[in-house]
């Protein structure tokens, strides 16, 4: 327990920090608070301890004095005592503050991003295994600084002299501190994954492709800090001096951060030769880096610092040949991940942009088709049974022949340049309402309105770039009636109650909902008497309302057909008439 | 039968020479290592533990060659160390280091390792506070934690530098009992400036001065140089050597006696002294 006291504080001392960073995070804040005042309230207890008397000594002169000797021992293996090291040295590295600073990061991160902002996530998280390697680096830094501090402490606390009468060389004692790094690879390891099963619990629907790449990711992390395990011993033997790890963790970091942005582009491929891989703000459907090189270059470095570590104290042959060995492994990993893209992938993926409707399966609902990309399957199924209530209140023929389907609608200047030059600028089918490839909660209900606004005829929103108004008209008020259905109540009321403002832009065409913290304004924009019309149609019976719909259809979704007249047909009394803008977003 | 040689040894550092053709034979039983600050005696015994190696001469440790890495290794499997100043990892307890430098003599299987950490923790005194981190603890214990862990696996050669520094007169009794209870299987050398742990310990005495061995014989025999040459009276006699008022309140006196002077049975100090003090007129 009493070594509790220094990751305690290093842990609130990360929360604690980054809580004030942030302009205090609430409950993370007070939690950071506690935490680092535990920690320190146990340093001060252990500190005050220490100033305490020993324990009464009674070791006296007496005649029952009997020496009992040793039962005697065979000497262990190398490896043996190797592993015997490494269980004291790791008991030791759990119990430093250096190592609960680096906890304190994940945690924070864990909280943050699982718990804070987990919703973010929802839609395709398939971007969350990509920012593993990125999120262990404040773990791998301080692991740099606590191996290095246990390497050299037999220095600074004049044990050197003693260990070495012993047996057990520095080689054996190097290794031993080498095998240390399993606990922060399995932190590396749990910490993403803890990450991934916080997020995906947040999710209400999953569908990230999970392949080698995926599963590389958090096996990357892991290598990262038995890399950063390798590096801090290696530099005890090399440099043992105090401030050398802290430059050392400041080099690596400004060097990996260099390299991950270099070029213009999230694609480069020099990218590839850093630590810290950015998040590749495309869908990784549309990149093909060289993962399997870039982890065997990363692979190779830890295999060079490794090396390193013993290369001070091992005289052997094998160290110059693997040395060499690794060297020529990391050129040639080197070489590998910053190669242009493959031909082959660069076809591929133009051919997804190019031809989406030959690599989407599609789901049927109603009359609308809900196309995604094979791995995004889940979410078409989800979408399909969103939208299905929806498709189902238009009357026969109002839908036909509509697909909502997956789109490239991210950044084509992120698209690597030979994937580029191989888009077909072909115009896209006109009957198809776009899925964006950015997930999200909003997702799901955007598609709701773009099914109700195609339904009642309204599509001139899709081209992106201009504001549709829909005052006055009662098509507008049937589309949010459209939207509706299937929705509780409650829900229905929120998302007939806010009004975009005056300035709406058609900039997040793919979520035309009224109320969405994360879509910005609509392109689309009701009167606030629409509004108000559309929850009293919502309000009243269902089946009178549908069937009214389906009786005067053509009429009724004319674009010269009135939100009074719409009402009066119903009949439903007229809303009073008001301002056109009512309220601003609840966010 | 002799499990320590050296001959000619020698050591400088820089300009300085440190050792200067030290001889010595020693075997079983305790030796005890006496000499000024700056004789050397530390030198030599890190020499003899195979931290530091000589500029020149042979040693031979328990018939194995120490230049050799094979010699060295072979060596310090049968070595217990206690260094001048030995440093402790401070967050950790009593038992931990004990049992850290038990893996460093490879002792890798836990049970027994564990066992014979806590063996040499009772045997000085240390059980109830080995749980206890080293920075809480006494001088004198922490000393005993380095004593504890020279004594893991019972080696057949100890090399004590200043073992009893911080220890109290009663502690320094039960060290007595346990080194004279390890003595019977092992080769024990000590450094001490208590020449009265030599007289009651060592069955060998070694003077270190500047370098050279001056005196390598039994503690009485080391008395025994002073014979003739301690004296008590009530005033202080300025031609002796030396001279200091005793608990008596009588002044006791080493050099040529005068005619009449109350001559006194001499101690292991009283040689020790002559023997320094002869040195540093000679020097002089």
């Amino acid at each position: 327990m009493r070594r509790l006291g220094p990751p305690l504080a290093g842990i609130g001392g990360v929360v604690a920090f980054i809580a004030l960073a942030s302009g205090g995070v609430g409950a993370i804040g007070a939690l950071g608070g506690v935490v680092l005042i535990g920690g320190i309230s146990w340093f001060l207890i252990g500190w005050v301890n220490q100033r305490r008397p020993a324990t009464a000594d009674h070791w006296r002169h007496s005649e029952s004095f009997v020496y009992r000797p040793t039962a005697g021992h065979e000497p262990s293996s190398p490896t043996k005592v190797a592993t015997a090291l490494s269980r004291m040295e790791t008991r030791e590295l759990a119990s430093s503050a250096s190592f609960g600073v680096g906890i304190g990061f994940c945690l924070m991160v864990l909280v943050l991003l699982g718990a804070v902002w987990g919703a973010d996530f929802d839609g395709e998280p398939l971007g969350i295994p990509e920012l593993f390697p990125i999120y262990v680096h404040p773990l791998a830094g301080m692991v740099i600084v606590a191996t290095h501090r246990a390497r050299t402490r037999s220095t600074r606390d004049g044990t050197q002299e003693l260990f070495d009468s012993c047996p057990v060389g520095e080689s054996t004692r190097t290794v031993g501190h080498l095998l240390t790094a399993w606990l922060p690879a399995l932190i590396a390891l749990v910490f993403p994954l803890a990450l991934a099963a916080l997020i995906l619990s947040n999710l209400t629907v999953v569908y990230s492709p999970v392949g080698p790449r995926q599963v590389a990711l958090p096996l990357g992390a892991a290598a990262l800090c038995i890399g950063a395990t390798a590096l801090g011993v290696a530099l005890a033997r090399w440099a043992p001096w105090t401030p050398v790890p802290i430059a050392a963790v400041v080099l690596v970091g400004v060097a990996s951060v260099n390299l991950a942005t270099a070029g213009d582009r999230n694609t480069e491929p020099i990218r590839q030769l850093s630590t810290w891989l950015n998040d590749p703000e495309l869908d990784l459907r549309f990149t093909a880096p060289h993962w399997a090189a870039h982890h065997l270059w990363i692979l190779a470095l830890v295999g060079i610092v490794g090396v390193a570590a013993l290369a001070r104290d091992v005289r052997r042959r094998w160290v110059p040949i693997s040395l060499a060995g690794l060297t020529l492994l990391a050129a040639g990993s080197a070489i590998a991940a910053t190669r242009p893209i493959d031909t082959g992938d660069a076809e591929r993926i133009a051919t997804l942009i190019n031809q989406p409707d030959a690599h989407q399966p599609c789901v049927e609902a109603g009359e609308v088709r809900v196309c995604a990309y094979k791995s995004a399957n889940a979410l078409a199924q989800h979408l399909a049974k969103v939208i299905d209530p929806v498709a189902e209140a238009a009357p026969p023929g109002a839908l036909a022949g509509w697909t909502i389907r997956q789109g490239f609608d991210l950044r084509f200047d992120q698209l690597d340049p030979e994937v580029r030059n191989r888009l077909d600028p072909s115009p896209a089918d006109q009957r198809v309402i776009p899925l964006s490839m950015l997930g999200h909660p909003e997702a799901a209900k955007g598609a709701r309105m773009w099914v109700a606004l195609t339904a009642v005829g309204v599509t001139e929103q899709q081209s992106g770039s201009q504001v549709v108004s829909l005052e006055g008209e009662a098509r507008g008020v049937i589309a949010l009636w459209l939207a509706m259905r299937g929705v509780d109540e409650r829900t229905a009321d929120t998302m007939t109650s806010f009004d975009p403002g005056a300035d709406s832009t058609a900039s997040s065409y793919y979520r035309p909902w009224p109320d969405s913290c994360f879509a910005g304004p609509t392109p689309v924009i009701w009167a606030a008497t629409d509004l108000d019309a559309a929850r009293l149609l919502i309000a009243a019976p269902e089946d009178q309302v549908h069937e009214l719909l389906r009786s005067d259809w053509t009429h009724l979704t004319n674009q010269r057909t009135s939100t009074a007249e719409l009402l009066d047909a119903a009949g439903l009394d007229p809303v009073v008439d008001r301002p056109g803008r009512t309220r601003t977003s609840t966010c | 039968m002799s499990t320590i040689t050296a001959h000619g040894v020698t050591k400088r550092f820089g300009p300085k020479v440190v050792l200067s053709g030290v001889d010595i034979e020693l075997g079983m039983g305790i030796t005890g290592l006496l000499g000024p600050n700056g004789a050397g005696k530390t030198t030599l015994l890190r020499i003899l533990a195979t931290v530091l190696h000589p500029d020149g001469g042979q040693i031979a440790l328990l018939g194995h060659d120490p230049s050799s890495a094979e010699g060295r290794l072979a060596v310090r499997r049968q070595l217990g160390y206690l260094p001048q100043e030995p440093g402790f990892h401070r967050s950790f307890t009593a038992f931990e280091f004990v049992d850290y430098v038990a893996i460093l003599k490879e002792w890798g299987d836990r049970r027994s390792r564990h066992d014979e950490v806590r063996r040499v923790l009772s045997l000085v005194g240390l059980e109830p506070v080995m749980g206890t981190p080293i920075k809480k603890l006494s001088g004198g214990m922490r000393r005993r934690v380095a004593i504890a862990q020279a004594l893991l696996g019972d080696p057949n050669l100890l090399i004590l530098d200043e073992p009893t520094a911080g220890l109290d007169p009663e502690q320094r009794l039960r060290f007595r009992e346990l080194l004279s209870a390890l003595a019977a299987r092992s080769t024990v050398l000590l450094s001490t400036h208590q020449t009265d742990d030599v007289a009651a310990l060592c069955s060998r005495a070694v003077v270190l001065l500047s370098g050279t061995v001056r005196f390598d014989g039994t503690a009485p025999e080391l008395a025994a140089l002073a014979t003739g040459r301690v004296w008590m009276q009530a005033e202080r006699d300025p031609s002796a050597q030396l001279a200091w008022i005793t608990g008596e309140g009588t002044v006791r006196h080493i050099g040529v006696p005068p005619t009449g002077a109350a001559l006194v049975d001499p101690t292991v100090e009283d040689g020790y002294l002559t023997l320094t003090g002869a040195t540093s007129e000679a020097m002089a």
